[in-house]
């Protein structure tokens, strides 16, 4: 009796895992990253899909501040990036010039409002402290590994960004605020699977 | 031989992973690297700058003029804070300037931050007091961080100034302007000549002010001997009246879009107002 259990189990248990790593294999990201800065955490992990031919790529992340870097924060983005070039230099490494993407962020708390709160009188505030649309380029160093590594690539990426407000700032001071002052950078290693 | 070549291998390795950490450290301490638009403070951010300024106000040789210049609502107009600047630091004898709030417009670190980079070169210390706009989102801690209390007073040439936070739409149930406070500091314990309050948001303009408050803060007002001025910024034009029919002088500053502000100069109790167009 108790071997027939355990066969059960046993087979219950293999089923239920070659089911899962086909589901797995079919949901599974096509890459991961981990992210310093780029106004979407101190560090920010993520992952997300590629499509067409990898010229598209699309991310979720999320992001922490700390509290001894001006946090506690955090954040969840989504981005989409659209790849226009890439460089192949030797037979394991490319470089991505310059993607271009949009990215938008959601800022958890509530002193971070996404609808106007009832107290204020209509448009007091127009924009939403809680959203941030950013404008974003990414520039990245891809190395290919060999098939039996296990991962597919490995990257580096350097990403710029600006945001909706920062721009509105900027658009309507451009003699005075310098393009240094509104573009804000990020780091971050992405592991293509 | 193959040791020899490792050992190269290793030490060309170690050389390029030397100057990785060195690009590191230099891209990680440059101000490009932005953790949120709404984080707090980041590496570069000044701090306590109304206490610094204080300090700096302290070295003047005081004498029986003030002069001032009252500013409110820097927001978002950056060209104008540059002209600004050149305008009172081209004027003799200022002593100090008081910007009246909304110092942001969407209380975000950065933008305090190009405010203050463009106001530090003031040759006179400037004080902030906060408006409604740096209290949205993480305003508050960023302006406390920077500028210090919301609520401070000072003595300077025989005049105690009392900036405070009267932005109490921002935060309905808390005790915005705090009376309690702002009663203790018109009582004036340093026993200064005359006084000066400085604010955001007037009374007159109650729902955002508090409606609660206004009536147990202007009765304050009222009853406060040698009350010279209760300034205010906000409604972006320039008032100078008594709005509640009683002795309080209230006035209300230019904001930056205007490209003027006001110069007062106090003699004696006496308040010599001139408009100063930039």
């Amino acid at each position: 009796m108790k071997q027939i259990f355990a066969l059960a189990a046993l087979l219950a248990m293999g089923a239920a895992s070659t089911c899962h790593a086909q589901s797995v294999r079919k949901l599974a990201p096509d890459f991961a990253q981990i992210q310093y800065a780029g106004s979407n955490g101190w560090m920010g992990v993520g992952a997300g899909y590629e499509f067409f031919n990898r010229h598209l790529r699309t991310n979720l992340q999320y992001g922490y501040v700390p509290p001894s870097k001006g946090g506690p924060l955090h954040l969840f983005s989504g981005a989409v990036f659209y790849q226009p070039a890439r460089i192949r230099a030797g037979s394991h490494l490319q470089i991505n010039p310059l993607d271009i993407g949009f990215k938008g962020s959601y800022q958890f708390g509530n002193d971070y409002f996404f609808k106007l709160p009832s107290r204020y009188p209509p448009n007091y505030y127009w924009w939403k402290p809680a959203f941030r649309l950013h404008l974003a380029t990414e520039s990245s160093l891809t190395y290919k590994l060999p098939k039996t590594a296990g991962i597919r690539t490995l990257s580096t990426y350097i990403e710029f960004n600006t945001n909706d407000l920062y721009l509105v700032s900027y658009v309507l001071n451009a003699g005075s605020l310098r393009v240094g002052e509104v573009v804000k950078a990020g780091i971050g290693v992405r592991v293509g699977f | 031989m193959k040791n020899k070549t490792n050992l190269l291998k290793l030490l060309r390795n170690a050389k390029q992973y030397l100057i990785f950490l060195t690009l590191l450290t230099f891209i990680t301490s440059c101000d490009q690297f932005e953790f949120s638009p709404n984080q707090s403070f980041d590496h570069s951010s000044p701090s306590n700058l109304n206490a610094q300024n204080l300090a700096r106000l302290r070295q003047n040789a005081e004498d029986d003029t003030v002069t001032i210049v009252f500013a409110g609502d820097t927001q978002r107009w950056y060209d104008e804070q540059e002209r600004f600047v050149k305008k009172v630091n081209s004027l003799e004898n200022v002593d100090l300037v008081l910007l009246a709030g909304d110092i942001s417009d969407f209380g975000i670190l950065q933008e305090f931050k190009w405010v203050h980079k463009r106001l530090s070169a003031l040759r006179v210390p400037y004080f902030g007091i906060i408006g409604n706009h740096d209290m949205v989102a993480n305003g508050r801690q960023i302006f406390q961080q920077m500028f210090g209390p919301l609520n401070y007073s000072f003595v300077y040439g025989g005049i105690k100034f009392i900036a405070h936070n009267t932005n109490g739409l921002e935060a309905p149930g808390e005790n915005i302007p705090d009376i309690g406070w702002l009663g203790h500091e018109l009582n004036n314990s340093e026993g200064a000549k005359y006084i000066v309050t400085v604010s955001h948001v007037p009374p007159f303009n109650a729902s955002e002010f508090g409606t609660a408050s206004v009536k147990p803060y202007t009765e304050l007002l009222q009853n406060t001997p040698n009350l010279l001025l209760s300034l205010h910024g906000h409604v972006h034009q320039h008032q100078d009246f008594y709005p509640f029919g009683d002795k309080v002088h209230y006035m209300t500053s230019f904001s930056f879009e205007q490209s003027a502000f006001l110069l007062l100069q106090i003699v004696n109790g006496k308040v010599l107002k001139s408009i100063i167009n930039y």
